[in-house]
């Protein structure tokens, strides 16, 4: 078996993919047009002035999606010629270097085998010719693989720069989608059956859902249907909490953070979030605080649980104060900075720390947090705690 | 300027094409799989944004245009109704008299 293969792609299939997009995005050009005629029409009746009145958002969003799909077109039919040349010529490199291969193994032998002096140079040329050849094919193998490297970075900026533009998903958005998924995701731990996986696992499942509240409240998605028939309703509260916990995991007030994936994050909220639950069950030493001259695993069920906020160094900021001012607008503007700071700086600055992910995971804390108390003012999670169905969408 | 005459049948079928879009919006794949032919890479994760990352903007449309659709549908089918009902009444006020 070839050490090097043809590299891995379908050029046709791209440019397919490529076609479908830009006839896509030329379908929703001519339907902007459509949707701008019925705007810009004078109607002769109140209803079509109504109804074009409504037709503002459809015709921005079509446009803007047809702007995106035709750029990602032209980005990947170039892409598709691009990863073909590569491609041939990886396929034709590792065909070479296959028949070097072969051709070695067959002379190797031979070399220093000849009797005849003259006969035994000729073979040493011959296996040294050999050589080069797979020396050449490898260095040709990689210069596709280069070349395609390129052409990959080439097409993923032009598609990055596509995909950013007034249609992109807001972060807290992407967030909440993300704690929805990656939360039902990291519930799948409540299966082992011991109870502080359990207990983990309702507060992931409990993460999962908060965020589908938190979707439904700000954003109207969703229906409490779906949220009311969720398993893990009685940890709910607990996941915009678990969240906080997740986004500042593994990042000390000093010295550097832990680099952490989005599932073992979400597990150690989980389990910070846990910890108060399970004083009772405590078999072993893989749950408790770490003891002196003990150490704790840093990965799997036996993570190391993060950092207790009172271990935070919280820096001021605008302690400043203008003197000029009264002494009451001070200590008034001190009350709320210090509220700000105790309830988002410190955490924000642990996850800017953390990384792009575990800020994601801040945001969808927050809106989750947020949310939550927005439908208790107005009694909907309450109603839906004890699955009162209200809404039968 | 052009004077355009739209009967309800029109406004009927204007409806029906746009619970089409309503339902083409809905169903846009979201992600690049392995029939879209790109090898692992950045390109095939940066697909997936221009796919992917305008969920919200998708659901919002999605909804205003299903609920157009439903509202000229419903335009549509009552101004052929109200006319068949007004024909249907001469009709029978010609028959009486």
């Amino acid at each position: 078996m070839s050490a090097l293969a043809k590299l891995p792609g379908d050029p046709g299939l791209i440019h397919e993919t490529a076609e479908a997009l830009a006839a896509a995005g030329e379908q929703l050009g001519a339907l902007t047009d459509v949707c701008y005629g019925l705007r810009e029409a004078t109607w002769d009746s109140p209803a079509g002035q109504q109804f074009a009145a409504r037709v503002a958002g459809p015709p921005r969003v079509f446009s803007a999606l047809a702007r995106r799909y035709g750029l990602a077109a032209q980005a990947l039919h170039a892409y598709a010629d691009a990863f073909a040349a590569a491609q041939a010529r990886s396929a034709h490199a590792a065909e070479r270097f296959d028949r070097a291969c072969d051709t070695l193994a067959v002379l190797a032998p031979q070399v220093g085998a000849a009797a005849d002096p003259f006969e035994g140079a000729r073979r040493q040329a011959q296996y040294a010719a050999w050589d080069r050849a797979r020396t050449d094919a490898e260095s040709s193998w990689y210069a596709a693989l280069h070349e395609y490297r390129a052409a990959d970075a080439r097409c993923a900026a032009l598609l990055e720069a596509a995909s950013h533009d007034e249609l992109t998903d807001s972060w807290q958005y992407t967030a909440l989608h993300t704690a929805q998924r990656e939360g039902a995701r990291v519930s799948a731990v409540g299966m082992a059956p011991t109870p502080w996986t359990k207990a983990v696992g309702a507060i992931a499942g409990g993460i999962s859902t908060a965020a589908m509240v938190a979707d439904k409240v700000i954003y109207g998605e969703g229906s409490w249907r779906q949220i009311g028939g969720n398993a893990a309703l009685s940890a709910v509260g607990s996941g915009g909490r678990a969240l906080t916990y997740a986004a500042r995991a593994g990042v000390p007030a000093l010295g550097p953070a832990e680099r952490l994936g989005l599932g073992s994050r979400l597990v150690r909220g989980a389990q910070a979030e846990t910890r108060d639950k399970l004083t009772a069950w405590r078999p072993s030493s893989h749950v408790g605080p770490a003891g002196p001259g003990v150490t704790v695993p840093r990965a799997g069920r036996h993570a190391r649980r993060p950092n207790p906020l009172s271990d935070t160094t919280i820096v001021r900021w605008g302690q400043q104060a203008n003197r000029r001012g009264s002494a009451a607008l001070v200590a008034g503007r001190d009350v709320a900075v210090k509220t700000v700071e105790q309830r988002y700086l410190v955490d924000y600055r642990l996850a800017l720390r953390a990384g792009p992910e575990a800020q994601k995971l801040l945001y969808a804390g927050w809106g989750v947090q947020s949310a939550l108390k927005t439908s208790e003012a107005v009694g909907r999670v309450r109603a839906w705690r004890t699955v009162r169905d209200d809404d039968p969408s | 300027m052009t004077q355009l005459r739209v009967d309800a049948s029109d406004i009927r079928a204007l409806g029906a094409a746009l619970l089409g879009v309503a339902d083409d919006l809905a169903a846009v794949p979201m992600r690049a799989g392995a029939g879209e032919g790109l090898p692992p890479g950045r390109a095939r994760g940066a697909l997936d944004a221009v796919l992917g990352n305008w969920l919200q903007v998708r659901h919002e449309s999605a909804r205003a245009v299903a609920a157009l659709g439903q509202a000229a549908v419903d335009a549509g089918a009552a101004y052929l109704r109200v006319e068949d009902e007004t024909v249907q009444s001469l009709v029978t006020t010609k028959e009486g008299s």
